[in-house]
């Protein structure tokens, strides 16, 4: 019969704790690598999500493009010249002679004005006058504080 | 027992440890070998595409905002070579819907894919979205039965469209048809790589309207997808073309040309003040979206437009630029007399008058009211060569205008010293034969007397639209080669002799200034019997010029003269101007002014 040293004995781990040690060990590496998977994988797939949410941006813009340039050229051609003198001819109208026609003063109209398209190209935009003071960091207020005050005293070094 | 267990998880634990490793291994192995590199190009074809991106071609619009020149949707019609299980139906089917030939998509499309050849075959192009729609339901159509009968019959083929795609694209196109087509030219969209404007501003502003196409890596990679560069569309083009005039002027031009048998006609309509073309009709007209019958329409070296290509020798109406000459040059005055006797000598060689008659004393308006040859010869003499030709070079003859249109054309005119300069040309170009011009040179030259001596530089363009921004093209003086007196004077001359001769040009309620011209026609043994160029130049209203007008008929059949054909044509599109423009007869809009 082999006599254990009853102090030696003291100090083990009871083998169903060390187990139950090691098992919440493993539990919790095991959580925390699944948390980790998990938030690596939810951001991939939203920024997998977002890729594919601007290529369909991108396809859809260029489809709408494409249906906004048809869509005008379409109601030109329903309005060409051709086919607005035919439509007035149906509905019965004709030219005027010119002794048809009566001019009378409008105070004010200029006639019919030139189209504009677009906006005429704006004034070159007037820069925002910032204070340095605004911008600087700290070092650089330091250092443009002491070349100044260098210049102001004739240097440091006379 | 338990040791047993130990064991065995040991064993399974580094035979697990040993295959990783062994793949780790092979990781770095294939990493650092020979290969790498090109297994490397092949995983990157895999990752991203390049894409050229086309921008869309800017509009050009006339002044009023009327679209001239647009895009239209289209497609590309291709396959996927990997997809395709049914070479018969795409190739039957495209056959039947886009009127394809069968053996040549049957052909295309039955090539079984192999990894060294291109995987998307293009089939056509430029296909009309109501073509794609058909395809799309006989697609769908394919579909549902091939779903209803997977579950009947396995392995057997069903009749589909696998592989074929259709891509959107957009195409040139011009809802105006033929009008004002002289002036916008055509874009030859079918090479897309080549693809280019040729004539009118199509040609002119090419770089401009198209923009800058821009290539462009796009990922497949989702993680890695990123925004696809803005590309700017091409620039757009407003005109100074009015579309309502220019659709008169055409449907008036081709009604004179029909009456008068003539071969072709040129009518070009100016503001004299800015140079701005407000309409310039030509015939033939090519219909731009049809451009590839561009050799049926202008047979053997016909120009594309005649106003700015064609030279010819213009005949009495050049007799405005002598007189303004003479005038200008202080030898010659409105009152100043000269007795016509119905022939004069030059250089050797008798000159005679239009009618080979003898009109007795005139005075400088009698010899441009009746289109004195033997006056006007007289007064070049007077001028003498330099100084005539001189003039003539101020007025920009024999030069190109730079009208912003491809396709002007200029013939030199011969000086004294040139090699077949004799001084007889002296007096047959004070009247407009042996001297050759375009009408645009024309107008051009003449507007400097309707601009109080002022010559505006001719051009179509009036804003440019880019970036969401518009920009004006201002109007430019290219010369003063009168001064306003000698202006003011001449229109008054020619106003007043217009009403002296009862003229087929006069406009009720609008006092205008004009010449007519008849001009015999060179050919190959010298000028041509019986076959005539007629013009006329005219512009009003007198005291505040807001248009000028040139016409030419070329070899009128119901009468060789310019009075007689292109007067009544002038006539009836400054009556139709007056109501485009508001214009309002002189008397009304002298009292308005009043007011």
């Amino acid at each position: 019969m082999t006599i254990r040293n009853p102090i030696h004995q003291a100090y083990r781990q009871a083998p169903w704790r060390r187990a139950t040690q090691a098992g919440v060990l493993f539990l919790i590496l095991a959580l925390l690598t699944a948390s980790i998977l998990w938030v690596m994988l939810t951001v991939t797939v939203q920024a997998a999500s977002a890729g594919l949410e601007i290529q369909s941006l991108e396809n859809e813009k260029e489809k709408l493009v494409r249906e906004i340039a048809s869509l005008r050229t379409n109601i030109a051609i329903q309005t060409s010249a051709e086919a607005m003198l035919e439509r007035a001819r149906n509905l019965g109208f004709r030219q005027a002679n010119p002794d048809e026609i009566t001019y009378v003063v409008i105070p004010g109209y200029t006639g019919k004005q030139p189209q504009i398209i677009a906006p005429p190209p704006s004034p070159p935009a007037q820069q925002v006058l910032i204070k340095p003071s605004y911008t600087q960091s700290l070092s650089e207020w330091l250092f443009q504080g002491i070349i100044r005050m260098s210049e102001q005293t004739g240097g440091f070094l006379q | 027992m338990k040791q047993n267990s130990f064991l065995r998880f040991w064993f399974v634990g580094g035979l697990l440890s040993a295959v990783g490793l062994f793949i780790f291994f092979w990781m770095i192995r294939i990493n650092l070998s020979p290969q790498a590199e090109v297994f490397r190009k092949i995983g990157a074809t895999y990752e991203t595409y390049r894409k050229t991106i086309y921008p869309e071609r800017g509009n050009i619009y006339d002044r009023w905002g009327h679209l001239l020149a647009g895009n239209v949707e289209t497609y590309e019609i291709g396959v996927d070579l990997r997809f395709v299980s049914d070479p018969q139906t795409i190739a039957a089917t495209l056959a039947q819907v886009v009127g394809l030939d069968y053996n040549t998509v049957y052909d295309s499309v039955s090539e079984p894919w192999d990894s060294d050849l291109p995987r998307y075959v293009k089939l056509t192009d430029f296909v009309d979205p109501e073509k794609i729609d058909q395809l799309d339901s006989i697609e769908t159509q394919l579909n549902r039965q091939r779903e209803a009968a997977s579950s009947r019959r396995r392995n057997t083929v069903m009749p589909n469209l696998d592989g074929l795609i259709w891509t959107p694209m957009l195409k040139r196109s011009y809802p105006e048809h033929t009008l004002g087509s002289n002036i916008i030219g055509f874009y030859a969209y079918r090479e897309r790589e080549t693809a280019r404007g040729y004539f009118g501003v199509e040609e002119k502003y090419n770089q401009l309207l198209a923009g800058t196409p821009v290539e462009v890596e796009v990922a497949l990679d989702p993680y890695k997808m990123n925004e696809i560069p803005s590309v700017p569309p091409g620039a757009s083009l407003m005109l100074t073309i009015d579309r309502d005039i220019q659709a008169m002027t055409e449907r008036v031009l081709d009604k004179h040309i029909e009456s008068s048998g003539a071969k072709s006609g040129v009518a070009v309509v100016m503001d004299p003040e800015t140079g701005e073309i407000l309409a310039m009709a030509v015939t033939p007209r090519l219909d731009p979206n049809e451009y590839w019958k561009y050799s049926e329409v202008f047979p053997g070296i016909t120009a594309y437009n005649r106003a700015i290509g064609t030279t010819y020798e213009p005949g009495s109406v050049f007799k405005v630029l002598t007189m303004a000459a003479a005038l200008d040059a202080g030898v010659v005055q409105p009152s100043t007399p000269f007795l016509d006797t119905g022939v004069i000598m030059v250089g050797g060689v008798p000159i005679r008058n239009w009618d080979r008659g003898a009109w007795g004393p005139q005075d400088m308006i009698g010899c441009m009211q009746h289109s004195l040859n033997v006056c006007l010869a007289w007064v070049a003499t007077q001028l003498g060569p330099s100084k005539f030709y001189n003039y003539l070079n101020n007025f920009g003859i024999g030069h190109l205008t730079g009208v912003d249109l491809g396709g002007e054309a200029s013939q030199p005119f011969l000086v004294p010293g040139d090699n077949g300069w004799y001084e007889v040309n002296l007096g047959t170009n004070s009247f407009g034969q042996g001297i050759a011009a375009t009408p645009i040179q024309m107008i051009t030259a003449i507007s400097a007397v309707a601009n109080h001596g002022k010559m505006m530089a001719p051009h179509v363009l009036k804003a440019v639209i880019e970036n969401g921004e518009q920009y004006s093209n201002p109007p430019q003086i290219i010369g003063k080669p009168i001064s306003a007196e000698t202006a003011e004077t001449l229109t008054t001359m020619l106003a007043t002799s217009l009403e002296e001769e009862s003229s087929a040009a006069l406009v009720e309620g609008y006092r205008v200034a004009g010449k007519t011209g008849t001009a015999e026609i060179p050919g190959p043994g010298g000028y041509l019997d019986s076959a005539t160029n007629a013009s006329f130049v005219g512009w009003g209203p007198v005291d505040d010029p807001r248009f000028i007008v040139y016409v030419w008929l070329e070899q009128p059949q119901t009468s060789p003269w310019g009075s007689v054909v292109a007067a009544p044509l002038f006539k009836e599109i400054v009556e139709n101007l007056v109501i485009l423009m508001d214009l309002p007869p002189d008397s009304i809009r002298q009292g308005m002014a009043g007011q």
